[in-house]
């Protein structure tokens, strides 16, 4: 029996890991995938306080050692299912908890355009820090209006020879800042109230094509770099925890969810700001919380 | 273990094992560092499969021979052929099942 299963090892899931394992409780922490989250994609984290700049991946890594330093347990299954008794199914087995705490973040949402399945690693990326030096001196999009996409064209334009940066709408949800420095850029071209409809290419991607105000443009890429959000996961947990429309799950006070023992933080639960900033204040409060609880 | 391997040996060690699994990543690459404990695990569990990690800085034979355009990408051989190119991020589950 564990004092607290936490599903997911990202900022949220291990901030709360590092708060439990400090408060002396016996820890287990699932990952499906790997450790670290969405912030892995990031090039660059400026928006931290006291951390000037670093990059997700290192901040990631930082914090993953310091949790597994701290003696806490990390088992890469899957969680399948979990029961209001706090057991907890994976891929490989049964495990109970006293407490739960849901931080299964988010993935990247796709454009769920024919190819685009096909040609993930022929010129369909959802990670531009990881792919971007492959295309030195090619053309490519990226796909997006938050601040994700921004980066990703800020970083992408001192690599590649060209990027479009193709956005629905005729404003952007990311940081003006960020927006500043790509007007800067001379080899970044903006297609506002655009939308990818079509990707080309057989073995990779050649071309594709964009509406705009019902006219359709055919542009010429090596790649496309999808950033237009992230969708959660917690599909699983349906039968027993209250999930909104969109799949996020409903939080009176931003940590509670509607089963007791059962918490939630970071990016799976809905709220206004999804940041690193906020999943790790997520993390702290539902550990603090369920230990508080646990021992009433 | 994962051993790190260049791009000169991999003819060789696909060549003299049943199976090999060889991860690509950078140290550029956030992802393929974060997946490093995942792939860890899973050599620690298959014993019987080789495994090993190239940096793709340093190794324009094979990804060029095997057009590396993302990473991370966990290349399967069976028999000195290639099986499986699994591109981005998996599970580990998932990973199993096409390793296996």
């Amino acid at each position: 029996m564990y004092d607290i299963i936490i599903v997911g090892a990202g900022p949220a899931g291990l901030t709360a890991a590092l708060y439990a394992a400090r408060a002396n409780k016996k820890v287990l922490v699932f990952e499906a995938k790997s450790p670290g989250g969405q912030i892995i994609n990031a090039h660059l984290v400026t928006n931290y306080p006291g951390v000037k700049s670093m990059s997700g991946s290192e901040f990631a890594e930082n914090l993953y050692n310091q949790v597994i330093d701290l003696g806490v347990e990390i088992k890469f299954e899957t969680v399948l299912s979990i029961d209001e008794d706090k057991n907890v199914i994976t891929n490989k087995d049964t495990y109970k908890a006293k407490s739960i705490i849901l931080a299964t973040g988010a993935d990247n949402r796709k454009l769920n355009i024919e190819n685009e399945d096909k040609l993930v690693g022929k010129g369909i990326s959802y990670c531009a820090t990881c792919d971007g030096n492959f295309y030195k001196n090619k053309v490519v999009a990226v796909v997006g209006g938050g601040n994700v996409a921004l980066e990703d064209v800020l970083y992408l334009s001192d690599i590649v020879s060209k990027v479009y940066l193709i956005h629905r709408r005729d404003s952007f949800k990311g940081s003006e800042l960020t927006l500043k420095e790509i007007e800067k850029k001379d080899n970044v071209e903006i297609l506002y109230n655009s939308t990818v409809t079509k990707i080309n290419g057989v073995d990779k991607v050649e071309s594709i094509v964009i509406n705009n105000n019902e006219q359709d443009q055919t542009i010429k890429i090596d790649c496309l770099f999808v950033a237009i959000g992230q969708e959660p996961k917690n599909i699983v947990f349906k039968n027993v925890i209250d999930i909104d429309e969109k799949g996020f799950i409903n939080t009176k006070d931003g940590v509670h969810t509607n089963i007791e023992g059962i918490y939630v933080a970071g990016d799976a639960r809905n709220k206004l700001l999804k940041q690193l900033t906020t999943a790790v204040s997520d993390g702290s409060i539902a550990a603090t919380v369920a230990i508080k609880e646990m021992e009433k | 273990m994962v051993k790190e391997i260049k791009d000169t040996e991999y003819k060789s060690i696909i060549k003299d094992n049943k199976k090999v699994v060889i991860d690509c990543y950078a140290n550029w690459c956030g992802p393929c560092k974060m997946l490093a404990p995942v792939v860890d695990a899973l050599s620690e569990e298959l014993k019987d499969i080789v495994f090993c990690k190239v940096n793709v800085d340093e190794a324009e034979v094979i990804t060029g021979e095997y057009e590396i355009m993302s990473i991370p990408t966990l290349l399967i051989f069976e028999d000195g052929i290639l099986k499986e190119k699994v591109v981005g991020l998996k599970s580990k589950s998932e990973l199993e099942e096409i390793i296996k």
